[in-house]
């Protein structure tokens, strides 16, 4: 017992540490956490992999809300987090995304328990149609733009980001494994952080002292339709964090960035549990740290299955105790700092982190994303609509499409 | 003090992009995947696109016309899955899907790792050929 809580806590470190540096992941450490099976017993091994993950989760939004550099998971919440933290309110934007993540942890093991057995069912009657929802959403995001203009610029966005999602996707120029990295700092990490400097944009005295409020409905929509958006992410492949994202900011009416970081929170960490869950109940991984688990252990009982919900659960709520306090000090620090000067470093550091990870293709793909990204914010629309980037390209899966696409496109 | 107006931004920021896109597709039409050992194809390649050469020692035929074959070469086995929409672009393109064990075949695809099996998904229908 007693290792288990101290392989917990190493790995909660662990998850900060990978949290804090964008571009990290813990897949990119899970392999050499593989090499050394022999450190200690299965089960205390998956815990450590458990609790790196969900702390990653957690204190992942503090580099996006920060900073502007996002990972995967986090895309879409640099805009209403960076917006907020420019508005003074960065350490409020923080507390939604932990509101979120926490409540989502209750939720959706509820769900996933009430749900289970009935996923194979429902995988298999969705499957058919989900490109068509997809359309559908699509359609929907740029027909609510507020005037023809608009809805015409908010067409080229998606059709440009579809185009690229599509090409850089499909073609085998970076490893499919980091792709959405380079892709999705560019378009909002890196694009913000260019047009914050030019705007001449700094960081405000943070307000720590604010009563925080937020209605009791607004969080239980947030938190039901996204932590359903991530169980449904769990078991459709292909389908991502951000897409569903995207498809519950229209589905939920989510116009307020107090909803969208708890919608976008409760998904991430929901996902994450179907993942590391759906291992038992339906014996398939779906994330890097649920295939890892799958090689450590060589079959999984109910009561290890307890065993891991438990240290899902510790590891939340430490990891939520020092992300409220990351998320406390760190903008303090920041507010002292020029904003322009903070700016072009994280520009720099997000430009070499995708440089070592995904070489010269990588800056190439994740300059264009940052001039798609600055294209779109000029032109004063939403910049949800590049999200094109990754529903363009599902539409194209989900209808069979994609060996005639790649054909068609000779890549 | 060099500055934009906003017009300028948005055509300078639309050039960027569509020549950005374009550079991408030719870099994407003119990479080719790395030639790999069946054997040296391992976890560490998940991701990435590979092509290799095997034996088929093993094949199977779902009721929902998905194919899957099981390559060799030297001891090394690895799986190759021909999901049914991209069998049937295979038969309308005129190309065999009558694979038989004991045949040598190419194939070029992403390394992917399913149920802790590796695997090649071959992405367009030239990426799979029947060599004897």
């Amino acid at each position: 017992m007693i290792e288990l809580i101290i392989f917990s806590l190493l790995g909660i470190l662990l998850g900060i540490v990978l949290g804090l540096i964008p571009g990290m992941h813990i897949n990119n450490i899970l392999p050499m956490i593989l090499a050394f099976p022999f450190i200690t017993d299965p089960l205390t091994l998956s815990v450590f992999i458990i609790s790196i993950a969900v702390a990653q989760q957690f204190v992942g939004y503090i580099p996006s809300i920060f900073l502007g550099a996002p990972e995967e998971e986090t895309a879409l919440s640099v805009l209403p987090g960076h917006k907020m933290l420019l508005e003074g309110k960065g350490f409020d934007a923080i507390k939604l995304t932990l509101l979120g993540g926490l409540f989502s942890l209750f939720v959706s093991l509820g769900f996933i328990l009430l749900l289970s057995t009935f996923f194979p069912t429902l995988y298999n009657l969705s499957r058919p149609y989900i490109h068509y929802v997809l359309i559908f959403v699509i359609f929907g995001m740029i027909i609510s733009e507020r005037n023809l203009k608009a809805v015409i610029f908010s067409f080229v966005i998606v059709c440009i980001s579809g185009l690229f999602g599509t090409i850089v996707l499909n073609s085998t120029i970076i490893s499919s494994k980091i792709v959405l990295f380079p892709m999705l700092a560019g378009l909002f990490g890196l694009s913000n952080l260019v047009v914050s400097i030019s705007q001449k944009s700094k960081i405000p005295k943070q307000d720590e002292s604010s009563e925080f409020k937020v209605p009791f409905k607004t969080v239980l929509k947030s938190v039901l339709l996204g932590s359903l958006a991530g169980i449904t992410v769990g078991f459709l492949p292909a389908v991502g964090v951000s897409q569903a994202a995207t498809i519950m900011q229209y589905v939920g009416n989510m116009k307020e960035a107090s909803s969208f970081l708890m919608t976008i929170s409760s998904i991430n960490i929901s996902n994450e549990i179907f993942s590391l869950i759906s291992l038992y109940l339906v014996g398939n991984p779906r994330s890097g740290a649920s295939v890892a688990i799958e090689r450590v252990m060589e079959s999984i009982t109910l009561s290890e299955v307890l065993i891991f919900i438990g240290s899902i659960c510790f590891a939340a709520a430490i990891s939520a105790i020092f992300t409220m306090y990351l998320g406390k000090i760190i903008p303090r620090f920041l507010a002292r700092l020029n904003y322009k000067i903070l700016s072009c470093s994280v520009i720099i550091f997000m430009l070499t982190m995708i440089f070592l990870l995904a070489g010269l293709n990588g800056i190439l793909v994740g300059l264009t994303a940052t001039a798609i990204g600055v294209f779109c914010n000029n032109l004063g629309i939403r910049r949800s609509h590049l999200m094109g980037c990754l529903l363009i390209p599902s539409v194209i899966f989900f209808a069979g499409l994609n060996p005639q696409i790649i054909s068609i496109l000779n890549i | 003090m060099f500055s934009l107006s906003r017009n300028k931004l948005i055509l300078l920021s639309a050039v960027a992009s569509v020549l950005g896109v374009g550079i991408i597709y030719l870099v994407g039409v003119f990479s080719q995947p790395t030639e790999t050992n069946l054997e040296d194809i391992s976890s560490d390649l998940v991701g990435k696109t590979v092509s290799t050469t095997g034996y088929i020692m093993y094949k199977s035929i779902t009721p929902t016309g998905h194919i899957f074959l099981t390559i060799s070469q030297n001891k090394a086995k690895i799986e190759v899955p021909l999901f049914s929409n991209f069998v049937q672009k295979m038969k309308d393109e005129g190309k065999s899907t009558n694979f038989k064990v004991g045949q040598k075949i190419f194939v070029e695809g992403v390394v992917d790792e399913y149920k802790g099996q590796l695997q090649i998904v071959p992405r367009k229908t030239s990426d799979v050929r029947i060599l004897k």
